[in-house]
């Protein structure tokens, strides 16, 4: 493999490993993930088209490791303490705990969806990734996309406190 | 979208999600954006897909900006590398650098890489995107200074540079012949202002100093950790370049002397 493919790697890794942790929650299973995804890129090069997008290339692997991970272990993905996920033993500064506490509050309140709307609202809110890109990624239409995002952030705003409750949704 | 009529339009959810991410047809958006004027409920429907993108966005920001651990870049640049790539590193690592202490930073230094005019040579057509670290304009300012000390400083040199009310210095690294000619690896840092700190190659290309490659932290909250972010982007490209180890000074005061030729 080229060593112009492992540099471009090399700058997707802050981007995998947030991706990692959007699914994962916990940093260390989530570095894991992002070593396997890497392990699994570099053996099988010849799987990425010339030309195509590297980083979508590398996020569906990451989801299709991260979906036999899932099943080998029984779990429904997050599973760890969500307040390791953000490094909340820091002591820089009030600001900085209280933001530290809301993204553990959203990684927990992520990691109760179901695995399908996770990773969709991930791609789309966090990778900012296009729906077609999501579509491709994923192998689902982009209806499918959309479906997912309406109902997996609906939820997440009853969640997190962002939804109002008198608004009922409709399909 | 569902439409009952166009006097009163009912939008799904499929749409306003997809309205908040602007990832509506613009026809569509446009029946949308007028029911939105007139329609309290619509509008707090459509505030709830607006806000969890936004809280996730803020939320999961700062992951990008962690150091990443070095068994990551180390795996990514050395699986399958040969020997003489792995000696090359070593190489590198055993001679002091500048720059390591003052350009502290994590490999999310890589996000904020920008690269430069590689002309398909490394990146190809891979877009790297500058997160705001002022990364831009801190190398535009730095530029003429940098140029005249490429071509005539030794390793180690130093020199000032401002440029309007900013200023600061850069400070020559290191000198290697790479797959893509004679480069130089270089710091800049600002004295004044956000604490825009950077580091980068430059290669030498038809007798002139084209900076390949900058990266840097952003240290917009003035933060500074214990890691070597910058340095390691430049440890990276140097791989990619299969630079050899760094020339000593009296070869490169011999290529100075004769103009780089």
């Amino acid at each position: 493999m080229g060593v112009d493919i492992r540099l471009q790697i090399v700058t997707m890794l802050p981007r995998l490993r947030r991706f990692a942790r959007s699914l994962a929650g916990h940093p260390d299973r989530a570095d894991d993930l992002v070593q396997a995804t890497c392990e699994r890129a570099l053996r099988g090069m010849d799987g990425w088209q010339p030309g195509s997008r590297l980083d979508s290339w590398l996020y569906r692997i990451m989801q299709n490791l991260w979906i036999d991970d899932m099943r080998k272990r029984r779990t429904q993905g997050i599973e760890e303490p969500v307040e390791q996920a953000f490094d909340l033993a820091g002591d820089d500064g009030e600001r900085q705990v209280q933001s530290r506490l809301a993204a553990a509050e959203a990684i927990a309140a992520l990691g109760r969806l179901p695995e399908d709307q996770r990773t969709v609202i991930s791609l789309v809110c966090i990778e900012e990734l296009s729906y077609r890109e999501v579509a491709s990624i994923l192998d689902i239409p982009i209806g499918t996309v959309m479906s997912r995002l309406a109902r997996g952030r609906r939820a997440l705003g009853d969640m997190l406190g962002l939804a109002e409750p008198e608004v009922q949704p409709r399909t | 979208m569902n439409r009952r009529n166009m006097e009163c339009p009912e939008f799904s959810d499929e749409t306003l999600v997809a309205f908040a991410d602007g990832e509506l047809a613009d026809s569509d958006a446009s029946v949308l954006r007028d029911a939105l004027e007139n329609d309290p409920a619509l509008k707090k429907r459509l505030e709830v897909f607006v806000a969890t993108r936004d809280r996730l966005r803020a939320d999961f920001g700062s992951v990008v900006n962690e150091p990443v651990p070095d068994r990551l870049t180390e795996l990514v640049m050395s699986q399958g590398m040969t020997r003489g790539n792995e000696r090359h590193r070593r190489g590198r690592h055993d001679i002091p650098r500048l720059s390591v202490s003052r350009f502290a930073g994590s490999m999310a230094a890589a996000v904020a890489c920008l690269v430069a005019g590689l002309g398909g040579f490394l990146i190809g057509s891979q877009t790297v995107r500058d997160t705001g670290s002022g990364l831009v304009s801190l190398t535009a300012s730095a530029e003429p200074e940098l140029q005249r000390l490429l071509a005539t400083g030794a390793d180690g040199a130093v020199a000032s540079w401002s440029a309007g009310n900013h200023g600061g210095e850069i400070t020559l690294e290191g000198t290697y012949r790479t797959r893509a000619g004679l480069c130089r690896s270089f710091s800049v840092s600002e004295r004044t202002g956000t604490a825009s700190r950077a580091e980068g190659i430059a290669c030498l290309d038809a007798n002139a100093w084209r900076t390949r490659m900058v990266a840097a932290r952003d240290a917009a909250d003035g933060t500074m950790t214990p890691a070597t972010g910058a340095g390691q982007a430049v440890d990276a490209f140097l791989d990619a370049a299969e630079a050899g180890d760094p020339l000593d000074a009296a070869t490169v005061r011999e290529l100075i002397e004769k103009d780089w030729k």
